[in-house]
């Protein structure tokens, strides 16, 4: 066998370095300031995923509820964007966003009850064998059947890192009771993810 | 098969943490219907806005109660200058609200009796007759009664027509003793009328006052007073003589200060504007300010950044060179590997593009100005402005003389010895991100050297000792938009500018 094999090797190697992607968002953000439609498009194609997950995480199976506030969102987001001052992440300021629009819907639902008696629940451990196995949708599934107020709370504590005291004050609810929600969303997913898992 | 344990918390925050899901396309097309019914940039009503648009109310509704009342007065002069014009003519004056001729009978018959009292020996006894017939009308009528009574007890005739003929007389001679004459008639008359409307007739027929008046008819009297004169020069003419103003038709001056926005897009100016100032009335004028303004503006980057390449005539390929290993293809055979380098430099060139920086601004606003009180004035009318347009500038960064060095191998069987050929050529191997120069064409389309614009301004002064001005207006004009790189570069000429200038009379 006497002919070449030609292997051609990569040339160049392209890395987007965090200076140009940066460059590349304040170029975005202006475009989208600017009322540019397109770039409004692309904004929003990056970052509306990210955020309509959030947003199911709360109101999984209300999509019209979902779709809304993810129009308001987005809505805020586009018309408020020369508010942004590049200090920190502009995925973090849309995620704030966000929240916020979820917190004030959901707020309208959320009562200040009689103080509830902090319950520690005694495992909020989950033990199975096919724990892997459990899927996106089952957990969304089984997040939606805790009680709005239970399911905020856990929400707002467990994935976005809020203190009782910063729940408290954005639902307007004592932080005891917010503990107390806790605790009970924990109680009621454990006992949920039981019956799922068996 | 072994039981796995997680807490609750973090079994959620592991799956779910970094959950996202696509949204349905309609719910973009719904948040794009929303978008579009925003106003465009700018346009939204702002706190500037809406000072706007007070200040452009408050000036029209000031504007329609200033020509109301200029209307009024000028109805009302009108209606003075009848009533005084036609005094002496004979015949009936509506505008006097009585029968003229019966008004001049009166001052005759008037005159007339006190004129011949101080010659008449039984003037006590016409006196009483006088004032029985005269007091209980108080009256014209009764002081046409006067006359013919004092007439018959007298037996003088001619009187009213020679004292007809002193009043005419002195109608005629407009001011100097004529006038002099007039005005100790009416004040005479104006006595004994006066002194009849108290009841006691009798006393002020005797009173030495009277007689002293009519003596001082044939001295020289005090100088009438200025409306007097008008009235009798517009008596002899016919036509009201145009009054001289009591103010000061003509101001000028010059002004000086600083005008800005309140948004990222606006420009710095400093501007001096001198102004001419016609005063139509006391409280009305119209003035013209132009300026000279000098604006600095923020320099921005528009668009994005390109990258461009400029191959230099230096390629080469090296020699081959016969790597030491032998790379053994599996199910093909071992090949000995022949290196070679491609090397060529190249210029890489960055465009970028930015616009600001400084301009010159000219501007003519033609306003109407009225002051509202002392010393406080508001003013608003339209702007012409010129400017040179504000132009995208063009950046270029060149590196020049770039090493571009590319390995490039082929694979020969070992049985062969003599060195291979390159297969693939310089262009093929040696690649560069963004484009070649020669397809770079400026960006931006070309905009117009200059450009008129018109608009609004409205403002108020305040007048400080009579010499200084202190100045704050509003201000803007409409420019086309000129999108450049999805970016209305002339967003700063059709931006709202708050101006604040400090001012000098040089003529008052």
């Amino acid at each position: 066998m006497a002919e070449a094999i030609n292997i051609h090797a990569p040339f160049r190697v392209t890395e987007r370095s965090t200076s140009a992607v940066h460059s590349e968002l304040s170029m975005l953000i202006k475009d989208c300031i600017a009322q540019s439609r397109s770039a409004q498009k692309k904004l929003y194609d990056i970052y509306a995923p990210a955020a309509y997950g959030v947003i199911k995480r709360y109101l999984y199976k209300d999509e019209t509820l979902a779709q809304e506030i993810l129009n308001d969102s987005f809505y805020k987001v586009l018309t408020k964007l020369d508010q942004y001052t590049f200090q920190g992440a502009f995925e973090g300021w849309i995620r704030r966003i966000v929240i916020n629009t979820i917190t004030d819907h959901l707020r309208k639902n959320i009562k200040e009850d009689q103080p509830h008696k902090e319950v520690q629940p005694e495992d909020a451990y989950v033990q199975s064998d096919s724990l892997e196995k459990i899927t996106h949708k089952e957990l969304l599934g089984v997040i939606q059947t805790i009680p709005d107020t239970q399911r905020t709370v856990f929400n707002l504590f467990v994935f976005e890192n809020y203190s009782h005291k910063e729940i408290g004050d954005i639902l307007g609810i004592n932080e005891n009771n917010s503990r107390w929600h806790l605790n009970d969303a924990r109680k009621r997913l454990k006992e949920k993810l039981n019956l799922i898992l068996k | 098969m072994g039981q796995h344990s997680k807490h609750i918390d973090n079994l959620f925050k592991d799956e779910l943490g970094a959950y996202a899901e696509t949204p349905p396309p309609m719910a973009w097309d719904a948040l794009e219907k929303r978008l579009d019914k925003l106003p465009p940039r700018g346009a939204a009503i702002n706190p500037g806005k809406a000072l706007y648009l007070v200040m452009v109310t408050s000036l029209l509704l000031l504007s329609v109660s200033v020509a109301k009342k200029l209307y009024v007065d000028h109805m009302a002069y009108l209606s003075s200058d009848v009533s005084t014009i036609n005094l002496p003519v004979k015949g009936n004056n509506p505008a006097a609200g009585r029968p003229v001729s019966e008004a001049a009978g009166t001052q005759i018959a008037d005159k007339s009796i006190a004129g011949s009292l101080n010659n008449n020996p039984d003037k006590n006894q016409i006196k009483n007759n006088i004032t029985d017939q005269a007091i209980p009308g108080n009256s014209n009528s009764g002081n046409k009664k006067a006359l013919q009574v004092y007439k018959k007890m007298t037996g003088i005739k001619g009187l009213k027509k020679d004292a007809y003929a002193t009043t005419s007389k002195s109608n005629a001679q407009a001011g100097g003793s004529g006038n002099e004459k007039e005005l100790a008639d009416n004040q005479e008359i104006h006595e004994y009328n006066s002194s009849r409307s108290t009841g006691d007739a009798e006393q002020s027929l005797a009173d030495n006052k009277t007689k002293d008046n009519i003596n001082d008819k044939q001295k020289p009297g005090p100088a009438p007073d200025k409306p007097k004169t008008d009235n009798a020069t517009a008596k002899l003419t016919g036509k009201p003589k145009p009054s001289k103003p009591r103010f000061i038709r003509f101001e000028a001056g010059i002004k000086a200060g600083y005008e800005t926005g309140f948004n990222t897009t606006t420009a710095n100016k400093l501007v001096v504007s001198p102004y001419v100032q016609y005063n139509i009335t006391p409280k009305f004028s119209i003035m013209i300010q132009p300026a000279i303004k000098k604006g600095t503006l923020q320099t921005s980057s528009i668009g994005k950044a390109q990258n461009y390449y400029k191959e230099n005539n230096d390629s080469s390929i090296s020699s081959p060179v016969k790597d030491p290993y032998i790379v053994h293809v599996p199910g093909v055979g071992d090949f000995n590997k022949w290196d070679f380098t491609y090397h060529q430099s190249y210029d890489s060139i960055v465009k970028s593009y930015s616009f600001g920086g400084g301009y010159t601004e000219y501007e003519l606003p033609v306003l109407i100005k009225y002051n509202i009180a002392h010393g406080i004035s508001v003013y608003g009318g339209v702007n012409l402005v010129y400017n040179n347009y504000l132009k995208v500038k063009e950046n270029t960064y060149s590196s020049t003389q770039q090493k571009n060095d590319t390995s490039q191998y082929v694979l020969q069987a070992i049985e062969i010895t003599t060195p291979p050929s390159p297969q693939l050529n310089v262009n093929q191997v040696l690649k560069y991100t963004g484009n070649e120069i020669s397809n770079y064409k400026y960006p931006f389309p070309p905009v117009p050297a200059s450009s008129f614009r018109a608009g609004y301004m409205v403002g108020f002064s305040y007048e400080y000792q009579k010499r200084w001005l202190v100045d704050g207006l509003m201000q803007q004009t409409q420019a086309p938009a000129n999108m450049q790189g999805g970016y209305n570069i002339n967003s700063a000429l059709s931006s709202t500018y708050f101006r604040f200038t400090l001012g000098y009379k040089l003529i008052k």
